[in-house]
């Protein structure tokens, strides 16, 4: 294994062989991590993605309704809902979920993947902890949205728009919340490279199979392997997806390109 | 019709394709919540509780062990014969054996399987557990030989393990490091479908199985159709699984739920007849805090296991006074003579007589050393007793430190010597066993951490593990058990309990207790 080289030979070793593609073989399952990274990453994803489809376009929504009743009973109650979305732990929105929705009412199932996504098993399994994560993300996203629109709603474009008589939908939707969009999707990215490497409590809970419980599992089973493997693919995602945020701001606002 | 209504009109019988496939095999099969896996499903070279579970019903011994955790009955071996000089061995074997892949098993097969288990590449955490082999062959395909260089008194009861499972070679070969990850073709009641790593596993009902077990009312094939193994790490959910009848059975629930579960209508809660599983704390015995027995004996003194038991195991576990299970093989009823009841009067007089003086914020202390054992523990299974104890310890003058561990790093710290006690669980299958795998001179450092010796007690383990009758084995081996017991080198806490929680879609049925795998071959298991 190398280890009776120095540090820094080790690590030109391991890189050498991560740029081809082999992160070692775990020392539990003595599987290649690659395979068991692969297999993990898939159910990370739909769970992530699953999030933020529910979340991104109710957390913008509430966002906005906040702003445009700023001040009002409707804003509050929102920023109320935002801030228990921000402070309420996971763990406990998880369990009241199952509580509710799985044991009270039976609606949904809550112990692990029951097929890929396409699969209505597949869907159901996946319903209870995709609401927990978006319950999460729903607040951030709804308070930046609100700070963001605020802006530029009072923005002198805005006020030119009203003037003209656009109407009010248009210059909220168009001319308010398109200008709002960089620091929302900055926010998204940021939480992406959260979710993907940080859902391991829901992982846990709803015995997600997913790439946080195989790291975590790996460290606290001394598996180095696994461990670096998970920890390189979740720096890569987090770098990638950043770049892909960046990238977007010029899309977003042609001023920037 | 439009193409709205056409995406409708798909999309409805998607669902209603998916919705009755989904009932028609929730109607075959049994979901049942497991708390952890094993990284692989290799019977000779993985030792895990989770590895048992799904290698009795994947596979099979030449024996079984019945209820009563003592009994030895026929499995893939119909009978078995030892020498006079119990040298030598013979298992006649079943024919009509077959693997899940429909080939017929021989005793070339199970001649493989035994080697595996001993061979050094293997490197078998319990190849001891075989005796010291020194031949294992095929008479003809039915018969198979197995030669010891001397005799082992605890052989048969081994040969119930999963260790001495059998497999099957070409999959070994065929496989290689893959073996046990992504198949396992074996002779059990259950044939492995898929394995999804910290999902779910898919067995399928064996449909040649004929040959299990007499203890069981229906010897084959299973009754169930598809079992589906689910790995539940968090034991809120798997609670509220269990209650919401979104599976049929476990045995990982906490113990302080099991009477809800008791008192619930459709849930059946059963315990296996005999399950042997000590918690205890070892004293590391050369260390010079504890090395003066009387030091020992003052701590056991000051232990109340009754309230330890009630408090901390909601009444689902047994206060042990001793090592051994009463009714474990060769248990020495003398035992409970030895190890003193709660006596907190005869603990400070003790420690008085040793020299361990109270100073005056109540700790002992003896030539300038405080009386303060530093007590390592891993945390998932002694974290609320050893706060417990260290409580009690409190009221003689001994100032426990404790250290709480991870699961995994416990073992990494236990290997270590720099401390006085340690607490670990310990389930066993006789006395004999528990005292030769713990207690022995050569087990040190590990299992005997204790770093104990005794040479007479080596002696008569040996004795009882060569002896070739039942009575002087049991002689043997009681006269060890006094020994360790009457050195103090163990604190028992209390003996563990199995419960196999039975949902409302299963009749019930009866749980075993072979290394806490209340389930075992599974075959009485039927939905209603």
């Amino acid at each position: 294994m190398g280890l009776d080289e120095p540090w820094i030979l080790q690590f030109v070793h391991y890189f050498g062989q991560v740029t081809s593609g082999d992160l070692g073989r775990s020392i539990i399952s003595n599987r290649p991590v690659l395979d068991e990274l692969s297999e993990a990453l898939g159910p990370t994803v739909e769970l992530v993605l699953s999030a933020l489809s529910l979340a991104v376009p109710l957390g913008i929504t509430l966002g906005v309704i906040a702003a445009i009743y700023r001040g009002g009973m409707l804003d509050r109650a929102i920023m109320a809902l935002a801030v228990a979305g921000i402070s309420l732990p996971v763990f406990w929105v998880a369990y009241m979920l199952i509580l509710i929705l799985g044991v009270q009412w039976n609606l949904l199932p809550f112990t692990g993947r029951l097929g890929p996504i396409w699969t209505l098993e597949g869907l159901q399994g996946l319903a209870l902890p995709a609401l927990t994560a978006a319950f999460t993300l729903v607040g951030p996203i709804a308070r930046i949205s609100r700070t963001a629109v605020l802006e530029t709603l009072y923005a002198e474009h805005v006020r030119l728009a009203r003037a003209k008589g656009v109407p009010e939908h248009k210059v909220v939707v168009k001319h308010g919340l398109r200008n709002a969009l960089l620091p929302i999707v900055t926010l998204v990215g940021l939480q992406i490279g959260h979710l993907l490497g940080g859902t391991v409590i829901i992982e846990t809970i709803y015995a997600w199979p997913g790439v946080g419980r195989l790291v975590v599992g790996a460290i606290m089973n001394s598996d180095y392997a696994t461990a670096q493997g998970g920890l390189l693919l979740m720096a890569c995602i987090f770098v990638a997806v950043n770049l892909i945020v960046d990238l977007l701001y010029s899309t977003l606002d042609p001023r920037l390109s | 019709m439009t193409r709205l209504s056409k995406l409708a009109v798909l999309f409805c019988a998607w669902i209603a394709s998916h919705t009755l496939a989904h009932a028609q095999n929730a109607a075959s099969q049994v979901t049942v919540l497991r708390a952890a896996e094993a990284e692989r499903y290799d019977p000779q070279k993985i030792v895990s509780r989770p590895m048992n579970e799904v290698m009795f019903l994947l596979a099979d011994t030449l024996l079984a062990l019945d209820y009563d955790q003592k009994t030895i009955k026929p499995l893939l071996a119909r009978s078995w014969s030892v020498s006079a000089d119990g040298l030598t061995y013979r298992f006649a074997l079943r024919d009509d054996v077959r693997y899940c892949d429909g080939r017929p098993m021989k005793a070339e097969d199970v001649v493989y399987s035994l080697k595996r288990w001993i061979a050094p590449e293997t490197r078998a955490p319990l190849a001891n557990q075989a005796g010291s082999v020194k031949d294992i062959r095929a008479e003809d395909e039915t018969t198979v030989v197995y030669e010891l260089a001397e005799p082992y008194s605890e052989l048969l009861i081994n040969l119930t393990q999963v260790s001495s499972s059998i497999v099957d070679r070409n999959e070994v070969e065929k496989l290689g490091p893959d073996f046990g990850v992504k198949h396992f073709n074996g002779t059990g009641p259950y044939c492995w479908v898929r394995w999804l790593p910290r999902n779910e596993m898919v067995l399928k009902r064996n449909q040649a199985y004929v040959w299990g077990p007499d203890f069981y009312q229906n010897r084959g094939p299973a009754q169930v159709e598809q079992l589906v193994l689910k790995q539940v790490p968090d034991e809120g959910t798997r609670m509220a699984a269990m209650m919401a009848g979104q599976a049929d059975l476990t045995q990982y629930v906490p113990r302080w739920s099991i009477s809800r579960f008791e008192g619930a209508r459709q849930f059946t809660v059963a315990r296996p007849q005999a399950y042997f599983s000590l918690l205890y704390l070892g004293f590391k015995t050369d260390r010079p805090l504890v090395s003066d027995v009387r030091v020992r004996k003052a701590m056991n003194l000051a232990l109340n296991r009754d309230e330890l038991a009630r408090s901390v195991f909601f009444g689902r576990a047994e206060p042990a006074s001793a090592y051994i299970h009463p009714q474990a093989t060769d248990y020495n009823a003398e035992l409970a003579t030895i190890l003193p009841k709660f006596d907190l009067a005869q603990a400070n007089a003790l420690l008085d007589s040793a020299g361990w003086i109270r100073g005056a914020d109540g700790f002992r202390v003896k030539d300038g050393v405080r009386l303060a054992p530093v007590v390592v523990i891993p945390a998932p299974i002694l974290a609320d007793a050893a706060q417990a104890i260290q409580g009690s310890l409190r009221q003689i003058g001994v100032d426990v430190r404790l250290e709480l561990l991870d699961g995994a790093v416990f073992f990494q710290r236990a290997s270590q010597q720099d401390f006085e006690m340690y607490g670990l669980q310990q389930p066993y299958l006789t006395a004999g066993m528990m005292m030769a795998d713990n207690f022995s001179s050569k087990a040190i450092p590990a299992p005997n951490r204790m770093n104990w010796r005794n040479a007479e007690f080596d002696a008569l383990l040996r004795s009882g593990r060569s002896a070739t009758d039942a009575a002087n084995r049991s002689e043997a081996f009681k006269q060890a058990q006094l020994i360790a017991h009457r050195d103090f080198v163990w604190m028992p806490l209390v003996h563990d309990q199995a419960y196999m929680v039975i949902g409302s879609r299963l009749t019930p049925m009866k749980a075993h207790g072979n290394q806490a795998v209340t389930l075992y071959k599974g075959l009485d298991m039927r939905l209603k």
